[in-house]
């Protein structure tokens, strides 16, 4: 399992002390709505956010972190939509010192007017993948199925009792055993990592917790196991998929 | 001659995939102009006219050519986000972006077809088509090209290793000091080419200055760096490449 130590001292920034909302009337801007008082930051840093995403890279300068709570508007007139795009947000010392991050938070994914603020374990996108028919990839936000562009009956296959049953269960496995893997608790660790989130999954099908520090043992493997059956039986995967198959 | 910019139907975007794979080991394959007309194929974007096929060597001409048909049609950034529109654009162009292997004489496909179609909403991939790729890092540099020649100065018909590490990671795609340090170490300006020996993970090679640059994006905010602030935080290993002696760096090496 790989381990990553965070030795620079910066902070990681956790998702629930930023409020970040896309508003989607033309330009574009965002609502921000920040509160770093927990992180203790120098009065004078400077607090950057940063949509990324499509190949662009937009760096608004909030100013200084002052008491820790920040609330503003800004617009993003270099961009047209936000599909795709995430943030990152970042706190660094005040010039002259070198611009060594103090605290950072990436990845995350904006809330949109009139969206409430829930977020999907799993992103979903149709790409060209050749005969495959669908695979997990990890980017930095979190793992997404990648699902084949010419496939007929196209996302919609995803809810079909064929897939619930033979892939469905495979996807939350590759990732149960990718979240215990990567790890990805950093010291000072962001709760809301979506390794985090997959296995705070996985402890609620499991109906136990799983230790995530240390090698993958046979102990986890079990604990995963147990995660994708208790996942099929909520579904009713088999019984589903034999119900599917009579119909045809 | 004005021919008028198209972007492919579903049907076409079948078609060109199946030319794809037949390329790739036959030598005979090409494109009709024909059927990248036909409006089974490919339908019409109003209003929008190319002037001229596209011309030049490099990268950076491609992306300007593309630059050119965008600011022209009103729409940039619906056709930017438009994967037929971007697959129709290499189909027409094809031979001017793809190169012919010598021994073969079959065009040199591979087995990636998010050269040719572009896969925009994948940031792993999406760099690596032949016309959105350049143009994308065009428009992020647009106001210092000259620091971008690390990654837009190559042949168009060419995606190199370098390419590759720079582009794939958006922070680093978008970051003018990370640009400005590659085109620093590794463009020749003599040769308007990307000098000799930059590939590989050896001492000061493209690989391991990705690595460090990652490293670096850890402890250090790359965005409030300019260009000549990193390059001077380097270690030692990549004054090999600072220098414009690769030819004499790479005979010492070797030693």
């Amino acid at each position: 399992m790989i381990r990553r130590i965070n030795h620079t001292a910066r902070k990681r920034i956790e998702r629930k002390s930023l409020g970040i909302q896309v508003l989607r009337v033309m330009p574009l801007s965002v609502s921000i709505s920040f509160d770093l008082t927990e992180y203790r930051f120098p009065r004078d840093a400077v607090v950057i956010i940063e949509a990324y995403g499509q190949s662009r890279n937009v760096r608004v300068t909030l100013g200084a972190v002052g008491d820790g709570l920040i609330t503003l508007s800004t617009d993003l007139p270099q961009l047209s939509n936000t599909d795709g795009f995430h943030f990152r947000v970042k706190v660094i010392p005040a010039p002259p010192s070198e611009p060594r991050l103090l605290g950072l938070a990436e990845g995350i994914a904006p809330y949109t007017d009139g969206e409430a603020p829930a977020r999907s374990l799993l992103a979903v996108r149709v790409v060209e993948l050749g005969e495959v028919v669908w695979r997990v990839i990890y980017e930095r936000p979190g793992p997404v199925l990648e699902v084949n562009r010419s496939l007929i009956a196209g996302t919609a296959y995803l809810r079909q009792a064929h897939f619930v049953a033979l892939a469905q269960i495979e996807v939350l496995r590759q990732i149960l055993f990718e979240a215990l893997w990567r790890g990805g608790e950093e010291e000072g660790a962001d709760s809301e990592s979506w390794q985090t989130r997959w296995i705070r999954l996985g402890e609620r099908l499991a109906g136990r917790p799983c230790d995530s520090d240390g090698d993958i043992t046979d102990e986890h493997r079990d604990w995963i196991r147990d995660a994708c059956e208790a996942f099929a039986q909520q579904r009713g995967a088999l019984t589903a998929l034999n119900l599917a198959e009579t119909e045809s | 001659m004005t021919e008028v910019v198209r972007r492919f139907t579903s049907a076409g975007i079948a078609r060109f995939r199946q030319f794809l794979e037949k390329a790739r080991t036959d030598p005979g394959a090409a494109i009709a102009q024909a059927w990248l007309h036909d409006k089974a194929n490919a339908e019409a974007i109003p209003g929008l006219v190319l002037f001229s096929p596209i011309s030049g060597t490099r990268r950076l001409d491609a992306a300007k050519f593309v630059d050119d048909v965008l600011s022209r049609s009103g729409v940039r950034a619906s056709l930017e986000t438009d994967c037929e529109f971007w697959a129709w654009l290499v189909a027409a162009n094809f031979d001017h972006l793809c190169p012919k292997d010598v021994k073969t004489l079959c065009y040199r496909v591979g087995t990636d077809c998010s050269y040719w179609i572009p896969e925009l909403k994948n940031y792993r991939r999406r760099h690596r088509h032949r016309l959105s790729g350049p143009y994308f890092a065009y428009r992020a540099h647009l106001d210092d090209l000259p620091s971008a020649m690390g990654v837009l100065g190559t042949r168009m018909n060419e995606y190199n290793d370098l390419n590759e590490r720079v582009l794939s990671t958006e922070e680093f795609q978008t970051s003018r000091a990370i640009n400005y340090v590659v085109t620093t170490l590794y463009y020749s300006k003599q040769s308007n080419a990307i000098k000799r020996g930059v590939s590989g993970t050896g001492e000061g090679c493209s690989r391991r200055l990705i690595d460090v640059l990652a490293q670096f994006a850890l402890t250090y905010d790359l965005g409030a760096l300019t260009g000549p602030q990193l390059l001077a935080m380097l270690p030692v290993e990549f004054d090999w490449f600072r220098l414009e002696r690769e030819v004499v760096c790479r005979q010492t090496r070797k030693r």
